[in-house]
């Protein structure tokens, strides 16, 4: 009796959950096949375990980093960058510019279907790129006041006031990047965003599982330019029949994820976790760059309107003790406000300036600078583990040279909130992601939260964008830097390194300004 | 019982409404908007304060709650910024993972946890009594994170038996649907398998103390017969109420579960909104969740009647 009780009341609560789930959705899946073309096997699907969900596809509406890092395999821009970081065409045949550099022709390329079948008109690449340079701050900054306008024969013109020849760098940007899309798609589109992902990659948008994964599948209509693939830029080849994009908050469940083989290359790994991750057979560890961490100075008001203020932390601060304990090996010690790998932009100019870690120095320009014991806040996120540990630190080498120091440490949008009022904070540190040209570099740009650029730093600037070569823009570029770093709109600590781990068996996977997941295949 | 049940519902309206304002005004005055979330880190306060106009932010707030609660009382939730879908329609797609899993959860707290309490009742005092008790302790005690953790090291790292994570709907296969769940079950369970093996320990030791136990047995009734027809069903009072009060922490508490486990439940959902700033979402599931305590109490409520003829509701 009492068994066939206790039988009945599971079997009646197994069928209350099957009915109350009866109505969960389910996902059509397409059959997975092999085919063969051109040689080159494809096929599988490749799981990647990013930790956060993009706050939108839109490439136009966000810099947020992972939205630049999924939309980059759905859609295309008229130039990009190759492995140097220069600008070579993509949906753009050629360009012309003309004698005064003020008109920019671009030719587009012929037969590129979008993912709906539709084929890509200057139309289309005419109303994307307006709505880009109204939306886009790096556009804003170098090319403010630019129009595209229809040309002749399906071309498309780019009108600028200014001429300069970095014009085509902010078009190849790689994050807020200048994505085309359907012209019906943006007409469409409320003030959130395109609600349709519709490009003209060689991935296709499938399916936006919330909180759970992003599902791209190759698409069978790409037309891949004939060049070699380089950076951004070059043939693009979707060699897997499925992408995954799954979020993965937990790091120790990325760890988990990887090492078991659910997925099959995995962002944002834990430092701490690095020898166990190289110790692995089927696993490699790919290290690259993200940017840097640093400490912006509240200029608008306060205390650190004075030059000798800006100076004297400067010169005390130990700059390795706050990155070894902020990042433990994952740094690299640096200057230069341009990444290493930025060829072109890269710059040892004002190094001197850099980790001085002169407590002698500092303490007399805190005395001419009449510091007198009043409190500094350090205002930081603690969804940046780096940025939070190196606050800490920095507030003990500060408190040493005699300072009196408060902490704010939010959540990132209660961060941003305290940043944008300048009576609430003194001094910031936050990490900066890599800008391919310096024109790009926030802490430059007019309405940057740090407060107004110096009138000289302007001046370089636009002369850095004028300039008519590139040569005489990196010229300018070294002086901009070494006067930058007397000046100290913000203190620069070093770069920031991303480790990804990603299984042996992925071949032809690259990090360019994030993860390149064409040209990648699953072997055996 | 009709009329019992209609002032309960119409009781729910005021603390619902209170809770709406105390939601709305928490969250909109923490400093923060999905503005800033939506356009990434970098992005100018110049095009931050533009979305902040386009999306209403920056209408006094009291008008931002009329809107808000005019919407409501007409069944809809409003529309989430980042899921591009009605509120409504997120937090039923997140409601699945979180109802099976606590429903799982349950079902262990049911199946182990009553005949554990059970075992310990009868046997008093002895070896296993303590034994047990000692675990149901270290059940209580020990967080579900490091117990979640610990299985993910064995049973998915070491023994490669079960994913680390993820979650597949029931309508993709009971048995996977089981595979990504029975882990966090276990992670999020054992406080509940624990917790009633105790009540049940306690309750059914306080009514086999009781005189018509002492009848029965004197009677010459089995010993089994006494414990589950006369004593268990007298003690089960308390133990339905520590199960209906767990079940709503089953559904509401277990964010921390899935996080570890990568299920996108309710939990994550509400985590991950307020990381965005998802205003319309927080309030939602803020809304959704107070009903469903006050509605899982209600039906607790209603099934000591079922129970115990004593505390019917429907008796004139």
């Amino acid at each position: 009796m009492k068994i066939k009780n206790r039988f009945f009341m599971f079997v009646t609560i197994l069928v209350l959950g099957a009915v109350l789930f009866g109505c969960s959705d389910k996902t059509s899946e397409t059959p997975k096949g092999k085919s063969g073309e051109n040689g080159v096997v494809s096929g599988g699907e490749l799981k990647v375990a990013i930790p956060t969900q993009p706050p939108t596809l839109d490439a136009h509406m966000t810099t947020a980093l992972v939205t630049r890092d999924v939309s980059r395999h759905i859609f295309e821009t008229l130039v990009a960058f190759n492995e140097n970081f220069e600008p070579v065409p993509m949906l753009a045949e050629s360009i012309d510019v003309s004698d005064d550099g003020k008109t920019y022709t671009f030719h587009l390329r012929k037969g590129v279907k979008f993912h709906n079948g539709k084929e890509m008109t200057a139309e289309d690449v005419l109303v994307s790129m307006n709505r880009w340079l109204e939306k886009s701050g790096s556009a804003q900054a170098v090319i403010k006041g630019a129009k595209f306008e229809a040309g002749d024969d399906g071309t498309v013109l780019l009108k600028v006031e200014q001429a300069s020849s970095l014009i085509l760098n902010v078009l190849a940007s790689t994050s807020q990047f200048a994505a085309i899309m359907p012209k019906e798609v943006i007409e469409a589109a409320p003030e959130t965003g395109v609600e349709e992902y519709i490009g003209t990659g060689p991935f296709k948008f499938v399916e936006w599982k919330h909180d759970q994964n992003i599902h791209l599948a190759k698409f069978d209509g790409y037309q891949p330019v004939d060049l070699p693939a380089s950076g951004l830029a070059g043939k693009k080849e979707a060699l897997v029949d499925d992408l995954y994009f799954e979020f993965v908050s937990d790091s120790s469940t990325r760890l988990a994820g990887i090492q078991t083989g659910q997925y099959n290359i995995t962002d944002d790994m834990s430092r701490d976790d690095y020898q166990q991750m190289n110790s692995n057979p089927n696993l490699k560890m790919v290290t690259s760059f993200s940017g840097y961490l640093s400490l912006t100075f509240n200029k608008n008001q306060g205390l650190f309107t004075d030059i000798k203020m800006r100076q004297a932390v400067n010169a005390a601060l130990d700059v390795d003790s706050i990155l070894k304990g902020a990042l433990i090996d994952a740094y690299r010690a640096d200057s230069s406000y341009m990444l290493k790998e930025n060829v072109l932009w890269f710059s040892e100019a004002g190094k001197e300036q850099y980790n001085q870690h002169d407590t002698k120095k500092a303490k007399q320009l805190l005395e001419e600078a009449g510091y007198n014991g009043e409190e500094i806040t350090i205002l930081t996120t603690k969804d940046s583990l780096a940025a939070k540990n190196a606050t800490i630190i920095a507030k003990e080498q500060l408190e040493k040279l005699g300072m009196k120091i408060k902490l704010e440490i939010y959540d990132w949008p209660t961060t941003v909130a305290q940043r944008e009022q300048p009576d609430k904070w003194q001094l910031f540190i936050s990490g900066f992601p890599p800008v391919p040209t310096p024109a790009e570099l926030l802490f430059f740009g007019e309405k940057f939260y740090g407060g107004p650029v110096d009138e000289k730093i302007a001046e370089k600037l636009h002369a850095i964008n004028t300039a008519t070569s590139i040569e005489e823009a990196k010229k300018t570029w070294d002086e901009l830097q070494e006067y930058s770093w007397e000046y100290l709109p913000i203190i620069k600590f070093g770069d920031i390194t991303q480790v990804l781990a990603v299984e042996k068996k992925i071949d032809g996977f690259k990090f360019f300004n994030g993860p390149v997941l064409w040209n990648t295949k699953i072997t055996k | 019982m009709k009329a019992f049940i209609l002032k309960r519902v119409l009781a729910l309206l005021p603390i619902l409404f209170i809770v709406s304002i105390v939601v709305f005004l928490v969250i909109h005055l923490t400093p923060g908007d999905p503005a800033t979330v939506m356009l990434g880190d970098t992005a100018t306060e110049e095009q931050v304060k533009a979305l902040r106009e386009q999306l209403g932010l920056n209408n006094p707030i009291h008008e931002q709650y009329v809107h808000w609660i005019s919407g409501v009382f007409q069944g809809d939730f409003g529309y989430s910024y980042f899921m591009k879908q009605p509120v409504m329609d997120t937090i039923i797609s997140h409601l699945g993972p979180t109802v099976s899993l606590a429903i799982l959860a349950e079902i262990m707290a049911i199946l182990i946890g009553i005949p554990l309490g059970i075992i310990a009742a009868t046997r008093r005092g002895s070896a296993t009594d303590q034994s047990l008790m000692g675990v149901a302790l270290l059940g209580i005690s020990v967080p579900s994170f490091l117990l979640g953790l610990f299985l993910v090291l064995v049973f998915a790292v070491q023994l490669r038996w079960l994913p680390v994570g993820g979650y597949e709907p029931l309508s993709e296969g009971l048995l996977l649907h089981l595979k990504y769940l029975i882990m966090p079950a276990i992670a999020l369970g054992s406080m509940q398998i624990a917790l009633t093996a105790r009540m049940t320990r306690s309750s059914l030791l306080e009514v086999l103390n009781t005189n018509f136990i002492k009848a029965a047995r004197s009677k010459g009734v089995k010993e089994r017969h006494v414990i589950y027809r006369h004593a268990l069903r007298n003690a089960f009072l308390p133990i339905l109420t520590v199960l209906g009060q767990t079940f709503g922490v089953l559904i509401t508490g277990a964010a921390v579960v899935e996080t570890i486990f990568n299920i996108p439940g309710i939990g994550q959902l509400i985590i991950n909104s307020v990381g965005r700033r998802d205003y319309s979402v927080i309030q939602g599931v803020v809304l959704f969740v107070t009903f469903t305590y006050v509605f899982i109490n209600l039906v607790i409520d209603l099934l000591y009647g079922v129970i115990d003829p004593r505390v019917r509701l429907d008796q004139k």
